[in-house]
């Protein structure tokens, strides 16, 4: 049996179906705050009485394609606001999304942040749509930064979309695709490259222990380190750039650098016979190792897992 | 007072739909491969003429869009041919309208007979609507539309990713805004 995962409820709020009856009186006060439905909508803001809030209700939210719902507190089961998608285009996989928390006094408390995340889960994963798309007003920059949070890339912008108390709004477009929801949370992956340096007269014989001995690839520099002296190398994705510092008595340090290696003990010969003394490392379970200094005095470890 | 009729260009004319005579023409349309997929982002069908009839007939009996949606024609001032399409969406609140323009067969592209559409079109959103701006939403593939609407002036102004599907693969749907000033100084 599959785990059913619940698309409409989250910690504080669900999506439950919209109702005109029930829902009638609260959207004819919300329609009373002129202030806030102008966030909602570019359209001439009009007071409505719950006759009319009922009857457009059930005009456009009735139909069998709407997806639409109201967002309700899990505590108290108070209905705060509505959510849904509109100008949803099947076989574009594409949809635009509008959000509003009707009443001030539930601003501010992360409630549209729940409700959108419960929508793009249902549109991304239920609805298998490729982009969700928005038009904010530039001003509204608590709701800009709210889509920006969520992963929203802005796309452009509509100039003076709008004019209110003579000053021309712009309107923004963003949009959201499917692989770039949920937005990744900050992790470090794995390590990219290291770097170690050599005295700056040393870099031919830094090449060749780095590339001919080692047995990494040199691979370009990008053109703005051009003119910085050293070099970067590859090896299996991962990379070693080797720079230059000189006065340094790199004998001395112990940070160190492990290569993991097949056939250790021909390394270990490899090693010395390029000049470099090799010394036994503390045994660990499940490798064996050993350890040197590069040409430049630089701490290296040789380690190959053994079975066990 | 200026008596110019203001749906009339040099060769073209605005006019209304004809419900009973244009589906006989539009269906020859929505046959070839290119019209639908250059004029509009709704999924293509072949549609027959008496599907449009029934369609037009439908939309004559509710009147609800009439405050905000022209669903105009191009014709030929000569013959009186039907060669286009021309429909404009009004967003009254905002003052911005959307339009969207295409001529249905290839043979009649290319004579600058959408070029005066457009123009008799922009006169009649910016001088009779009143309206502040006019925008346009063109799919990615269509070069020919990018290229016609930003030499009338059109700024592109949004590019949303990867919204449309068509030809097997994904495309941006480019929004395109005129704004009055604009228009009148290149008028």
């Amino acid at each position: 049996m599959i785990n059913i995962p619940d698309r409409f409820t989250s910690d504080r709020i669900r999506l439950i179906a919209i109702d005109a009856e029930r829902d009638g009186d609260l959207m004819a006060r919300w329609s009373n705050d002129a202030g806030m439905m102008r966030l909602f909508d570019s359209d001439v803001p009009r007071p409505r009485v719950a006759r009319q809030t009922r009857s457009e209700t059930e005009r456009w939210a009735y139909r069998d394609t709407a997806l639409e719902w109201a967002i309700q507190t899990v505590d108290g089961e108070v209905i705060i606001g509505r959510i849904g998608l509109h100008r949803y285009r099947p076989s574009h996989r594409a949809a635009d999304f509008h959000v509003g928390i009707g009443d001030r006094a539930h601003w501010g408390k992360g409630y549209g942040r729940e409700a959108v995340t419960l929508l793009l889960n249902y549109a991304f994963g239920e609805v298998d749509l490729h982009r969700v798309g928005l038009i904010v007003f530039a001003a509204n920059e608590r709701a800009v930064a709210l889509y920006r949070k969520l992963g929203f890339v802005e796309e452009g912008r509509w100039r003076q979309f709008l004019r209110r108390d003579g000053v021309d709004q712009d309107v923004l477009v963003m949009g959201i695709l499917r692989h770039e929801w949920p937005p990744a949370s900050p992790a470090v992956r794995r390590i990219h490259h290291v770097q170690v340096c050599v005295p700056s007269t040393e870099l031919d014989s830094a090449r060749a222990f780095y590339l001919n001995l080692l047995g990494l690839r040199e691979i370009d520099k990008p053109g703005s380190l051009k003119d910085k002296r050293g070099f970067w190398a590859e090896l299996d994705g991962q990379q070693l750039h080797v720079s230059t510092e000189d006065g340094v008595d790199r004998n001395r340090t112990k940070a160190h650098i492990a290569w993991q290696v097949s056939a250790l003990a021909a390394w270990r010969a490899k090693i010395e016979a390029a000049g470099c003394a090799t010394l036994d490392s503390i045994v660990i379970p499940g490798y064996d190792r050993f350890e040197a200094r590069d040409p430049f005095g630089n701490r290296i470890e040789f380690i190959q897992a053994v079975a066990p | 007072m200026n008596d110019i009729n203001i749906y009339e260009g040099e060769r073209v004319r605005l006019s209304a739909l004809d419900p009973f005579k244009d589906p006989e023409v539009e269906a020859v349309w929505s046959h070839t491969p290119d019209f639908l997929a250059l004029y509009s982002v709704e999924l293509q069908r072949p549609t027959s003429a008496h599907q449009l009839k029934k369609r037009y007939e439908e939309r004559e009996k509710n009147h609800e869009d009439d405050a905000y949606e022209f669903d105009l024609r191009i014709r030929l001032r000569a013959d009186d041919r039907l060669i286009g399409v021309l429909g404009i969406w009004v967003e009254w609140g905002a003052g911005n309208g959307w339009l969207r323009l295409g001529i249905g067969l290839p043979e009649d592209r290319r004579h600058g007979f959408g070029r005066e559409a457009l123009a008799l079109a922009l006169r009649y959103m910016f001088d009779e609507m009143n309206l502040r701006r006019v925008m346009i939403g063109v799919p990615g593939y269509n070069d020919a539309a990018l290229a016609f609407f930003a030499a009338a002036g059109f700024k592109v102004e949004a590019r949303q990713r990867e919204t449309l599907f068509r030809f097997g693969r994904r495309w941006d749907e480019v929004n395109l805004g005129l704004l009055r000033a604009e228009w009148e100084a290149a008028r």
